[in-house]
């Protein structure tokens, strides 16, 4: 049978901005770009965007020119691959995709063992990587936790060291200052056998967050400016929750200042260095509770809109979903981060990160990330596109069974019974069964998965060269 | 007359900055003293502010907003205003420490501080401790708040403490600090009298402080 014009939907289709509502944003972008400008705290930041065509004003506000623009959007990469440290493509950072990450830094942690929420310590960064290893449906890592117990002049170099000592998929890692950039990246080149190494086969981008989209801040714009001439990957975030405080409250003013500051990155970067890998900060939420005066990310607000900005420009795109502002692993958090994640994976998030977290980005548990973990199983098979063909129409099988008959004693059903989703973590048994085999809630299963993990799961061990190398390096800082 | 001083608080609650002005002559052409237009019609209105603020029936915009009209009726107020009544209910020198630019915290804290009568000296971000100092020394002001975004410039906020120690002045004043990974805890161990979790906070926590 043949049959002209036959088009499939493999996967949902999404959109929340048409062409001309991109390009009204895309436009009043480049109007305040050049109009209003944005303030560079660094002298070779501005410098450079001087000399690639920008006019300055007061000493470093940095008037950026629309065609500067349309040339840093045509060289920058469209694609970003990230591997997994044994070298292979692990992530491929382009359209729409979505790959699932947790978040870093949090202060503190609901520990599993007690349900007591306390200041999080080094041994619970370890633990938190070793489970996101053993969970497939998580694709990169971040520290997760600020150690407590070791001072801050070390602590990124631990969290680094317990990153690489735990996983080998790729990581997100975000420094304080230019020096502990630097200190972040020659570990990475240690573990990976060398600077070329690591140019040649990224594992590990850098988050950088700058403190306001229209003043940039020096630590920021020093970390792009070392990255970019590295080529080593990054990430350049306009600001974290901020509509209403560092952008105007209304949305389509927060996107337009955000992309004002993430392309003015973009410029700059490229003028450091052609072909800079930039991964645009795409993230939504970035609300401000005008009650509580606390940074939100899990709302509904803001959700696609960013991400739809990205895909414009074809930027590989940075995004955020799966947390949730509540403080303990109760029915707000799994609503919280279950809507944000779909919203997310449905906009492309590309990376999206921050899964798990919780009270605003100040608190993390195992728990709530094994079951973020269910979440992004069920997403990944409400993904799949349908099949029709013979087999799966079955009209064959319909005409046997006809009228009368039973499909469950088919061959056909036989063959296909394993293809559905059964989850891992849900229960879906009838109510005797449930409580005979205990009565549990998500709560405890998903705390016997972490338990179990933590009891069992080696991790790819690091060679012992390389952890002398690395140890030796910490030592010395 | 208490009609006056009732539309004064309503003034300030509802944000009425293109009225205040020429209510607040208003009041003084009546024949009131500038004092008492201060104490019974805007402070008043601005407490009622901060409580409506701290049950959440008030949002941060409006907030700003009332500050902002209650800094227009000083305006008219201030030049008959005598000597200590001018600094009202004290003297605040702010500022965030050295190393961090960030300053909405405590720039919400100085606008909520001023409409809650306090005369603010602002230093701005990355305020070495000796201009915190030099500031003490120059204002006198009876309380000195520090504010830090940044983990890694916390100790800053230990140092310009010490700074005021070595310079004979932490007695003259009190030291509220803030931001948001300040805890009561860290307030304790450098030395500090007070913290604010948030702007509407460490206004509270000035003026308990004061006694007032």
């Amino acid at each position: 049978m043949i049959e002209s014009n036959m088009m499939t939907l493999e996967t949902p289709f999404y959109r929340r901005l048409s062409e001309s509502q991109l390009q009204q944003l895309h436009f009043a972008t480049l109007e305040v770009m050049e109009r209003t400008g944005i303030r560079f705290h660094d002298e070779e930041a501005v410098a450079l965007l001087k000399k690639g065509g920008a006019e300055v004003t007061d000493g470093n506000v940095v008037h950026v020119p629309s065609w500067r623009v349309e040339w840093a959007l045509s060289i920058s990469p469209k694609q970003i691959i990230l591997y997994d440290m044994d070298g292979n493509p692990a992530i491929r950072l382009s359209g729409r995709k979505s790959y699932f990450g947790n978040g870093s830094d949090l202060p503190y942690i609901l520990d599993h063992r007690t349900d007591e929420r306390r200041l999080a310590v080094l041994q619970d960064i370890k633990d938190l990587i070793r489970l996101l290893d053993a969970i497939p449906q998580y694709d990169f890592v971040m520290s997760g936790f600020i150690p407590s117990d070791i001072s801050p002049e070390k602590a990124e170099h631990h969290q680094t060291m317990a990153m690489l000592e735990n996983t080998h998929k790729p990581m997100v890692y975000v420094t304080t200052n230019l020096p502990n950039t630097k200190d972040e990246v020659e570990m990475f080149e240690i573990a990976a056998g060398g600077a070329d190494a690591l140019r040649r086969h990224p594992y590990a981008a850098c988050y950088i967050n700058i403190t306001h989209p229209l003043r940039h801040n020096p630590d920021s714009i020093q970390k792009l400016l070392f990255l970019s001439e590295k080529r080593l990957p990054f990430i350049y975030r306009p600001s974290i929750v901020t509509r209403g405080l560092t952008t105007p409250i209304t949305v389509a003013g927060f996107l337009v200042t955000n992309n004002v500051a993430a392309l003015s990155g973009l410029v700059l970067s490229q003028l450091k260095q052609e072909g800079a890998p930039y991964i645009r900060c795409s993230c939504p939420g970035g609300t401000f509770d005008m009650k509580t005066m606390v940074g939100l990310h899990s709302g509904p607000e803001v959700r696609g809109f960013n991400e739809e900005l990205a895909h414009f420009y074809g930027t590989p795109c940075f995004g955020l979903g799966g947390s949730t502002a509540s403080k303990v692993v109760d029915q707000q958090a799994a609503m919280d981060a279950t809507l944000n994640l779909i919203t997310s994976a449905l906009a492309g998030g590309g990376l999206i990160h921050d899964i798990g977290y919780m009270a605003s980005s100040t608190l993390g548990s195992l728990i709530q990330s094994a079951i973020c973990g269910e979440m992004i199983a069920w997403i990944k098979e409400y993904w799949k596109g349908l099949k029709i063909d013979d087999e799966t129409l079955a009209l064959d099988v319909i005409h046997e069974v006809g009228t009368q008959g039973d499909f469950v004693e088919t061959a056909h059903s036989f063959r296909h019974c394993r293809d559905d989703y059964y989850p891992e973590l849900s229960d879906q048994k009838l109510f005797e069964e449930w409580i005979n085999a205990g009565g549990t809630t998500m709560k405890d299963r998903a705390k016997a998965k972490v338990e179990k993990i933590l009891a069992e799961h080696q991790p790819p061990k690091m060679e012992a060269s390389v952890r002398k190398a690395l140890q030796k390096m910490i030592e010395k800082k | 007359m208490a009609d006056i001083y009732e539309d004064l608080s309503k003034s300030l609650i509802t944000g009425n900055l293109t009225g205040i002005k020429r209510l607040t002559q208003q009041a003084l052409d009546q024949g009131l003293k500038a004092k008492d237009v201060l104490d019974k019609g805007l402070l008043p209105g601005m407490d009622v502010v901060g409580q409506r603020f701290k049950t959440g029936e008030m949002f941060m915009p409006e907030v700003i907003y009332s500050a902002k009209t209650m800094h227009a009726a000083m305006e008219v107020l201030k030049p008959l205003l005598m000597g200590d009544d001018v600094e009202g209910t004290g003297v605040l020198v702010i500022g965030t420490v050295e190393g961090d630019l960030h300053d909405i915290g405590k720039n919400l804290v100085a606008m909520m501080m001023e409409g809650a009568g306090f005369t603010v000296i602002d230093l701005g971000t990355n305020v070495k401790s000796q201009t915190f100092v030099d500031a003490v020394k120059q204002h006198k002001p009876n309380l000195v708040g520090l504010s830090a975004l940044l983990t890694t410039t916390m100790p800053k906020m230990k140092e310009t403490i010490d700074s005021l120690k070595e310079a004979g002045l932490r007695d003259r004043v009190k030291v509220i600090i803030g931001g948001a990974p300040v805890t009561a805890e860290f307030m304790s161990r450098i030395g500090a009298d007070g913290y604010g979790i948030n702007a509407g906070a460490a206004v509270e926590n000035a003026k308990t402080l004061l006694g007032k």
